[in-house]
């Protein structure tokens, strides 16, 4: 949805995007099937880093090379209720047990404020593009590889999106927006221009459901 | 699209260039290394910050990127992602041995294995995944796939099968799909990741390509569902499995074989279980330089394959017997190849890895004991194919006694070790070469000849990483001038050099220098590495002690080695003279009380405890109770040193290779002999000092750098995870040991004198390590010897061919052939050593043709023969090489030695021409004592040692073919009283033991003088009786026509076994060297078996039948075969559950169930169960290949490959 979105409405910065690839993204406990061999192992893993961004978009030149990444968190939520909102916003509420203190710790601001230059993600999304059609974006690709390795390339601009999709809360009135949106938010603290796509869905369940369906007939 | 291709590889170069050349670290990759040393040896850690972390691993990844650029760009085999994966590996494997908390969201040492498995390091991948505890299924399973071991993925996946056997219905992948759960799709790719596994491991073991090739397919289908679906690291972990899945496939072992089995389709299967023994011992996947060994060996050419210490020459090897052993059809005779070892020791090793893995199909022999033909001859006729293993010594006397038959029969050459055919440029070598005992001439001698004479045999060279002999070895051994070795030079192993800085009341510390050749530095500075060890101090010495430097730094490497064994180190003494002072030191320090805290040595129970226990007896048996060797062999130390029985010392090869002792104290011949890895190895010093009493002068011959690359080279062991790098220290004391204000001066020398000698040593391991020097042939050294020392007494340059024509030894010096040292003495044996060439040749070829030689013929001859020898590819040698060795050697024939018929005899007696006319003087005495010795068998002890002194009372007062012994007071009066030491070796009644210091001395003159000169003059007086007699040159000696041939009764043809293994009787030595008992009084109390046989078979009781090795082999073929069949070969039967049958034969995994046993196909999908109770599911079965038949009225399952035990 993120890359529907992406492609076909205008976006802050007036750029013309292009999703070449959809990356499909899992919730971030899910992977440790992996290592577990598990469904239901009963330690808890630490899992450290990022492990992703959910959505990234490129911007191509007339050659071919991106000059300017689009990178996102998508999050759904049963019921965008404020409280909900918030929490996604700014995290979970974690008792620290030594002084017994109450912080908010993660959420979607923190995520953002400190990615790394490069998101994760490019990486695959290069990949991807080198297994379609090698030639078609080489231009993409080596640009890619610069952003990748080099030790001082030259920075790839970046607008980083926000979506939040799901059903509306009860009292929501028409237009209402979930986050501010007539000034930058005094929680977003990254230098890179901010896109904010809010999707409010009824029965969006339903939805979701009958997309997953269509991808998965054999 | 090539354009944009070159960006990308000039982005790649230049990442490489910054971060990842090989062997160029940067400060913080240096240190980051040093962090992780510190860390394994729980020293003080180095400043190191979280921040660092997370640059280093960025760094790996961005290296990570690059290598994949590489091999998109160029290809697979592209060097630049090699480099860039095995430095990936490093940064990985630092992180990860430093306990470094930064992680990603797999285990770290997963993505180090993946990444020097596709540097082509496949030992540092396993060692890497060997030192973590993986504490969760699936990083095990991965695990053991990256480090290539299939049997434990199977056990992994059998596992995970028989905790979900809801999963193992064929319905089931279905169902996860459809399950549409929170996490559904990760748990079905992990499943299906799980099958695949399974399937690729099971099909790349059994060589079932086709399937193989599915797995491979889907393998890369679900790499790229992982890079849409997981994270970064998670994806990337799978791009990186599937890659190394791939490179394996490329690797497999059934791959060449294959290729093999066209060449006799009728020994396909036997090939194709070959194979699959291999990936039984984890050897199924090739390394890059054995895959071009097979591929050269497919080509029918000759190569010199060059691999480093421990790796995968053997392999080679094995095909190349496989190939032209037991393929070929419709041969005359049946073939025979000639494997040439350096040495009896590796003779050894040689053939027991030789006949574990061929001996069902192959004839091996080693040749390398007393009697110049095994005494097992049934080789020589038998009619399958076989495979000599002789040191060159050994083959030169086949060559005496069967060359001819040898030649017909012989298809290849394999030279081991082929570097020693070069030989060191300096004074000892030379000296050497004029008392006839260097080996690299005699190596270059009999494979210039044999090439000269059977030039179509397939000849191949196995060397080691050693500077610069590679490319002139294999010129030699392909007869190409553009030929170039096959191999690696890169180690498996890093490798580091320091030294150990030894201080009394101090801990020691150890400062490394050099890594992998380079010099290694923390900053840009000139600051080496330190590890200050946490080692307790070592008490102080007794006064005495402590006055001699030397001695406390020895005991301080000893106290610090046995400080050092917490983890599974393998630690090295390397004592490079006078072994028994230091294992005297070592055991009187021992028994302090200060040292009484040690952990004692714990015997191992079991299998290792009883090798212990051997090996002690052994010890008891050679050395004597109150011997030094027997006291720290209590303590866990074993020792070894050239002197050492041969049976003796192959048992300590045991106990160190099998780590029963964790410490060794030996000399070089033990680096030199065998394959023997360590961990870490000490020097103590790296000067040989010795006082010639004759010239009244110190000689001191400082190590040479070959030497210590060759000792360094040991160090490190593949495939241990403690043995990720090997470490040779070089110890240096850093203060006096003694008080004493007299004292301080000479040590101080001393100490600066060690520092010196390490510095300089140092400084040509670095400059060597960056050039490769011309190498230098022993022939050619001879030549330039000879020509020197021509000059130096007179002879002009333009009459020194002239000169050749003429001059006998004997007119150049009345000393000549005793080993005298004056310069015209050692003219003389020089030039005597290249008449001994010269006139072998010769004598070889008028013995094959039947005709005696002319001068024409000779020089014709000479002048191909010389074409062939190793002088000519080394380095330039000048024309006048070639006309000298051609001039003398037509003067051999027209002047020197003009007797046809006194040629043919000094050949036969096997020394060099003059000193064979001098022993032709005592060998008829000697012929009249062996055939006078008919009643041996009957005789009583001391008749018996009579017989021998008798004979050693001819040969004592020779310097050449006699006794020899040092110029030192100890050596003097051992050879004025040699019959005790006699008396002592053979276990004669009464005879007087060496006190534990003696010991050694009187085992180098049994070694020395009784084993070999004595053995010698006695093998050449039989030779020259065989041959003599002998009416055909190709006629196969027979045991049953030995005695009527020789015209000499048994005790001649046991005399050299006798002083082998010290015995008087005959059955003993017969004993031993077949196995049939450890020590000598066993194999006596088994006396009587043999004589309680001899009566019941009814043979005649008389003194020759005692001793008849005929009888004996009998004897030994009546004794019961003591083999139990551990395995119930019956099949099980079994229900057929989720599969109709159609397909008759299914390869399964077992999977152990509650009451029973499910058989599935390997990639997890259940076809049929067994239910019983009684299923022996030995720990480990998954080693094993499993089939499921299904017939007409029955199902059965039945264990089609059983890895050995």
């Amino acid at each position: 949805m993120a890359g529907l979105v992406t492609e076909n409405y205008e976006f802050v910065g007036g750029h013309e995007w292009s999703v070449p690839i959809f990356l499909f993204r899992y919730h971030a406990d899910v992977e440790k099937y992996l290592f577990d061999l598990a469904r239901d192992a009963e330690r808890e893993r630490a899992v450290f880093g990022r492990l992703g961004s959910d959505f990234i978009g490129l911007k191509l030149d007339d050659r071919g090379a991106v000059v300017r990444l689009i990178v996102g968190e998508a999050k759904w939520r049963g019921e965008l209720s404020d409280a909900e909102v918030e929490t996604l916003m700014l995290g979970k509420w974690k008792t620290n047990k030594r002084n017994g203190q109450r912080t908010r710790r993660g959420g979607i601001w923190a995520e953002i404020n400190r990615d790394i230059d490069v998101p994760h993600g490019v990486r695959q999304l290069q990949r991807l593009l080198r297994e379609r059609d090698r030639d078609g974006h080489a231009a993409a690709i080596v640009s890619m590889d610069k952003a990748l390795v080099l030790r001082n390339p030259v920075p790839i601009a970046r607008t980083n999106l926000i979506m939040i999709v799901g059903n509306g809360k009860a009292k929501r009135g028409e237009g209402e927006a979930l986050l501010t949106w007539e000034t930058i938010p005094e929680e977003y603290t990254s230098p890179h221009d901010l896109q904010v796509v809010e999707v409010i869905l009824k029965d969006g369940e339903d939805l979701i459901d009958e997309i997953y369906d269509l991808l998965w007939k054999v | 699209m090539a354009e944009r291709d070159q960006e990308r590889l000039e982005v790649a170069n230049t990442v490489r260039t910054e971060i990842g050349i090989e062997n160029v670290l940067s400060a913080r990759q240096a240190r980051s290394f040093v962090r992780c040393l510190q860390t394994a040896w729980e020293v003080p850690l180095i400043q190191w910050g979280t921040n660092e972390s997370l640059l280093e691993l960025a760094d790996a990844r961005r290296l990570l990127h690059v290598a994949e650029i590489y091999r998109e760009v160029e290809g697979q085999e592209s060097a630049g992602a090699i480099e860039c994966y095995r430095r990936a590996g490093e940064l990985l494997e630092w992180l990860s041995r430093a306990n470094d908390r930064t992680t990603t969201t797999a285990p770290v040492e997963l993505f180090a294995a993946a990444a020097y498995q596709l540097g082509g390091l496949p030992a540092m991948a396993s060692g890497v995944i060997g030192e973590v505890e993986m504490l969760d299924d699936g990083t095990r399973l991965y695990g053991a796939f990256l480090r290539a071991d299939f049997d434990g993925v199977l056990e992994g996946v059998a596992a995970f099968w028989a905790r979900h056997p809801d999963l193992t219905d064929d319905a089931a992948p279905r169902r996860l799909l459809d399950a549409g759960s929170e996490g559904g799709m990760s748990w079905y790719f992990t499943v299906e990741l799980v099958r695949v596994l399974g399937l690729f491991a099971d099909t790349l073991r059994r060589g079932q390509t086709e399937r193989l090739d599915r797995a491979m397919r889907k393998l890369d289908a679900m790499e790229q569902m992982a890079t849409r679906t997981f994270s970064e690291d998670s994806s990337l972990l799978i791009t990186l499995l599937r890659a190394v899945a791939n490179g394996y496939m490329q690797a497999s072992i059934h791959r060449p074989i294959v290729e093999l089995s066209a060449l006799n389709p009728g020994r396909r299967q036997r090939l194709s279980r070959f194979a699959r023994g291999q990936f039984s011992r984890g050897r199924g996947i090739l390394w890059t330089s054995q895959r071009a060994g097979l591929d050269r060996l497919l080509k029918e050419t000759s190569f010199a394959l060059c691999t480093p210490t421990g790796s995968g020459k053997t392999l080679v090897a094995n095909l190349a017997l496989v190939k032209e052993l037991l393929l070929p059809t419709g041969l005359e005779t049946s073939p025979l190849a000639l494997y040439l070892v350096p040495s009896r020791a590796l003779a050894g090793e040689v053939e027991a890895k030789l006949k574990s893995e061929l001996g069902e199909d192959l004839t091996i022999t080693g040749l390398y004991g007393g009697t110049d033909w095994g005494i097992t001859d049934y080789w020589l006729q038998a009619e399958t194919p076989t495979v000599l293993i002789a040191t060159v010594e050994k083959a030169e006397a086949l060559m005496r006694y069967v060359g001819p038959l040898l030649l017909a029969r012989l298809r290849l050459l394999i030279i081991d070790e082929a570097h020693q055919v070069v030989a060191v440029d300096d004074a000892r070598t030379k000296a050497d070469l004029a008392e006839h005992g260097n080996r690299a001439i005699r190596l270059e001698s009999f494979v210039s000849r044999l090439l000269a004479r059977a030039p179509d045999i397939v000849r191949i060279a196995l060397t080691a990483v050693a500077g610069g002999a590679a490319p002139p070895v294999a010129k030699w051994i392909e007869n190409r001038e553009d030929a170039v070795a096959i191999g690696t030079r890169y180690r498996s192993t890093r490798q580091l050099i320091g030294v150990l800085e030894t201080t009394p009341r101090a801990s020691d510390r150890v400062s490394l220098e050099i890594l992998n050749g380079r010099r290694l530095f923390v900053r840009d500075r000139d600051q080496p590495v330190y590890l200050p060890l946490r080692t307790p101090v070592m008490p102080y010495l007794p006064n005495q002690w402590q006055q001699s430097l030397f001695r406390f730094n020895e005991l301080s490497v000893l106290w610090t080695a046995l400080h050092l064994l917490e983890t599974e180190r393998r630690i090295l003494i390397s004592v490079l003279q006078e072994p028994e002072q230091t294992m005297r030191w070592y055991r009187k320090a021992l028994e302090l009380d200060e040292w009484s805290g040690i952990p004692p040595f714990r015997v191992p129970d079991g299998r290792l405890g009883d090798i212990f226990q051997e090996a002690r007896d052994a010890t008891i048996d050679y050395c004597g109770e109150d011997s030094h060797e027997l006291a720290l062999l209590d303590r866990g130390i074993a020792t070894n040193h050239g002197q050492m029985p041969q049976r003796l010392r192959r048992l300590m090869v045991e106990l160190i290779d099998k780590r029963i002792c964790p410490i060794t104290v030996a000399t070089a011949t033990l680096t030199e002999g065998v394959n023997l890895p360590f961990d870490i190895i000490f020097l103590t010093s790296l000067r040989r000092e010795s006082f010639d009493v004759v010239n009244d002068t110190r000689e001191i011959t400082p190590l040479s750098v070959s030497e210590f690359r060759n000792l360094a080279g040991r160090a490190g062991r593949p495939g241990a995870s403690s043995g990720l790098e090997g470490m040779t220290l070089v110890a240096v004391p850093q203060a006096n040991s003694s008080q004493r204000a007299s004292a301080r001066s000479t040590q101080d020398r001393q100490r600066r004198q060690m520092q010196r000698d390490y510095d300089n040593l140092l400084l040509k391991v670095v400059r060597e390590e960056r050039q490769d020097g011309a190498v230098q042939s022993p022939l050619a050294l001879l030549l330039d010897a000879i020509a020197q020392r021509a000059a130096s007494i007179g002879v002009r340059q333009s009459n020194f061919l002239d000169w050749l024509d003429r001059i006998t030894p004997a007119a150049i010096s009345p000393n000549a052939g005793v080993a005298a040292t004056t310069p015209a003495a050692r003219l003389a044996d020089s030039l005597d050593e290249l008449d001994g060439f010269l006139l072998t040749a010769l004598e070889e070829l008028e013995l094959a043709d039947g005709q005696e030689l002319d001068g024409a013929a000779a020089e014709a001859f000479l002048v191909s023969l010389w074409q062939r020898t190793f002088t000519k590819v080394a380095a330039a040698q000048e024309q006048w090489m070639e006309d000298a060795f051609i001039r003398r050697g037509r003067a051999i024939v027209e002047t020197i030695y003009p007797d046809a018929e006194e040629r043919k005899r000094l050949y036969q007696y096997g020394f060099t021409p003059y000193v064979g006319r001098r022993f032709a003087a005592v060998a008829d005495d000697i012929e009249t004592i062996l055939s006078d010795a008919t009643d041996y068998g009957d005789s009583s002890d001391e008749a018996r040692l009579q017989v021998l002194k008798d004979i050693g009372q001819l040969i004592e007062d020779d310097r050449g073919f006699g006794f020899r012994v040092r110029q030192t007071q100890t050596d003097q009066r051992l050879l004025e009283n040699w019959n005790d030491v006699l008396a002592w070796w053979m276990r004669s009644a009464g005879a007087v033991a060496p006190g534990a210091d003696s010991l050694r001395a009187w085992q180098r003159f049994v070694s020395d003088n009784l084993e070999f000169r004595l053995g010698t003059v006695i093998g050449a007086v039989v030779a020259q009786g065989w041959s003599s007699a002998a009416d055909d040159d190709a006629e196969v000696p027979a045991l049953e026509d030995w005695r009527e041939t020789t015209g000499l009764p048994w005790f001649a043809f046991w005399a050299r076994e006798l002083l082998r293994w010290g015995t008087l009787d005959p059955f003993v030595a017969f004993c031993l060297a077949q196995g049939l008992a450890k020590t000598r009084e066993q194999a006596a109390n088994r006396r009587a078996e043999f004589d309680a046989w001899l009566s019941t078979e009814g043979y005649v009781d008389d003194a020759e039948s005692k001793i008849d090795p005929q009888l004996f082999l009998k004897w030994e073929g009546s004794l019961p075969a003591g083999f139990e069949d551990f395995f119930d070969e019956l099949p099980d039967s079994a229900i057929l559950v989720g599969t109709d049958g159609r397909k008759r034969r299914y390869p399964v995994i077992p999977v152990d169930t509650e009451g029973g046993v499910d058989w599935l196909d390997p990639a997890g999908f259940r076809l049929a169960r067994t239910e019983t109770d009684d299923f022996d599911l030995v720990t480990h079965v998954q080693k094993d290949d499993f089939e499921l038949f299904v017939g007409d009225r029955d199902v059965t399952v039945s264990r089609v490959f059983t890895a050995r035990q």
